[in-house]
């Protein structure tokens, strides 16, 4: 398992988190003051039922929401005092994100879909050996021409993927990456997680309602109307049931 | 599967006796799980010559004499180790249909603790899964991977409806199946 130092700088670390939305007059609290750190290099499953504060929380993490009260440090920045242009550089620099449906521009081939999200920043000719990489990384090396109408459902979340890790983020943001997806491409998409958390060094923050998707994880973080109600290290298996022929 | 571990832990909730014992099994584990009569008399027999049980005659005047069973010291230890320690995976169902009876404040918690377990199975089967190219190893560890992950939604359930679950009353009796449907 993990040894999870404390000596490390966090990746994240919320304080007393709150996001509440107004809906027809009423507050609805879609998180409650959570406070919690993630640390370098851990794989995190944020799990609990629909509705539970799970995207939620993903969302303030990628500096895709504000939160309500509280403060979201990730990666030693404080999400809640930037401003919205240098969130958005914050995030296009230094968080890869991952959808359950990645959006992929229909036009364009898996390797333009890799590339186009960092244009505003970074010119083609330094993004494409990047892109044409990661692609190999995530099996797709012979796929790069093909646009998103000719790839599978898990092709096309490994676009996704890849996309996210370009400019080599260090931390990676998942909400129900598998949510589309057919059994076996999870489990290939769950492999390629825990290759990319060791080769790359990633910590990999998942949001999930599957608790088999969730047990790739070191830590489990249950939610449960917006709190947290169970926060675990998933033990290893020192060993696994063997039967016997008789 | 267990049964001499389940009539033990049981018997963790106050004293019993034998067709009272095979009656609740049957009756909360319902048709799908075989319990006959000779193996849960032989079991108990054998559990008293082990130490794990100790049994006393009551007198019946209308019917035959009953034996009452209450649990032994190292009987209610064999039967907190099963009931709460690691556990082989297909024991799951009965262990929970046990503890939901006699330790229903402790039921969630196992339930969640049985799922962390399970949890760090299926990524050591992941592990394995990785490096396995020959024969039918790729399949067999999909196999067990599948089902490892049928358990960790179910008990996912299992926990969300904790409440209700632990909340329910004890079955009083098995509900039918077909003998052909039995035998097969």
């Amino acid at each position: 398992m993990l040894q999870l130092s404390a000596r490390a700088d966090p990746a994240i670390t919320l304080t007393r988190v709150a996001r509440a939305f107004q809906s027809g007059g009423d507050e609805v609290v879609a998180l409650a003051e959570v406070s919690l750190t993630i640390a370098i290099g851990e794989t995190t499953a944020i799990t609990g039922p629909s509705g539970s504060g799970k995207t939620t929380l993903l969302n303030l993490v990628a500096g895709l929401d504000r939160p309500t009260s509280g403060t979201v440090i990730v990666l030693g920045q404080d999400l809640t005092s930037l401003k919205e242009r240098d969130l958005t550089a914050f995030r296009a620099k230094s968080l890869g994100l991952v959808f359950q449906d990645p959006h992929l521009l229909p036009g364009l081939t898996a390797l333009e879909n890799v590339i186009a999200a960092r244009l505003p920043w970074t010119k083609r000719q330094l993004l494409e050996p990047e892109a044409r990489k990661l692609l190999k990384v995530v099996g797709l090396g012979s796929r790069m021409n093909h646009p998103p109408a000719r790839l599978s459902g898990g092709e096309r979340q490994r676009v996704g993927i890849a996309r996210a890790l370009l400019g080599q983020p260090r931390l990676l943001l998942a909400d129900e990456p598998t949510g589309n997806l057919d059994i076996g491409s999870t489990e290939e998409l769950l492999n390629l997680f825990e290759e990319l958390r060791s080769d790359l060094g990633l910590t990999v923050v998942v949001a999930t309602h599957d608790p088999a998707v969730a047990a790739i994880a070191h830590r489990v973080i249950r939610l449960s109307g917006g709190r947290i109600v169970e926060d675990r290290l998933q033990p290893s298996a020192e060993r696994i049931e063997v039967r016997e022929l008789e | 599967m267990a049964l001499q571990q389940a009539l033990a832990a049981l018997l963790l909730s106050g004293p019993s006796h034998g067709y009272q014992l095979m009656a609740t099994l049957q009756a909360e584990l319902g048709p799908l799980w075989e319990t006959r009569s000779s193996r849960v008399y032989l079991t108990l027999a054998r559990m008293e010559r082990e130490g794990l049980v100790t049994s006393s005659r009551i007198r019946q005047d209308s019917r035959p004499d009953r034996h009452v069973l209450r649990l032994t010291q190292r009987g209610r230890g064999v039967a907190e180790q099963w009931l709460e320690g690691l556990g082989p995976a297909d024991e799951t169902v009965v262990r929970l249909a046990v503890a939901r009876l006699v330790i229903p404040d402790r039921f969630e918690a196992l339930a969640a603790e049985i799922a962390s377990q399970r949890a760090a199975s299926l990524q050591r089967l992941r592990e394995l899964r990785r490096q396995a190219t020959e024969g039918f190893q790729p399949e067999a560890l999909d196999a067990e991977i599948a089902r490892a992950q049928s358990d960790l939604r179910w008990l996912a359930l299992v926990r969300e409806r904790h409440v209700e679950i632990v909340a329910r009353p004890t079955a009083k009796r098995r509900s039918g199946i077909a003998s052909a449907e039995r035998t097969g």
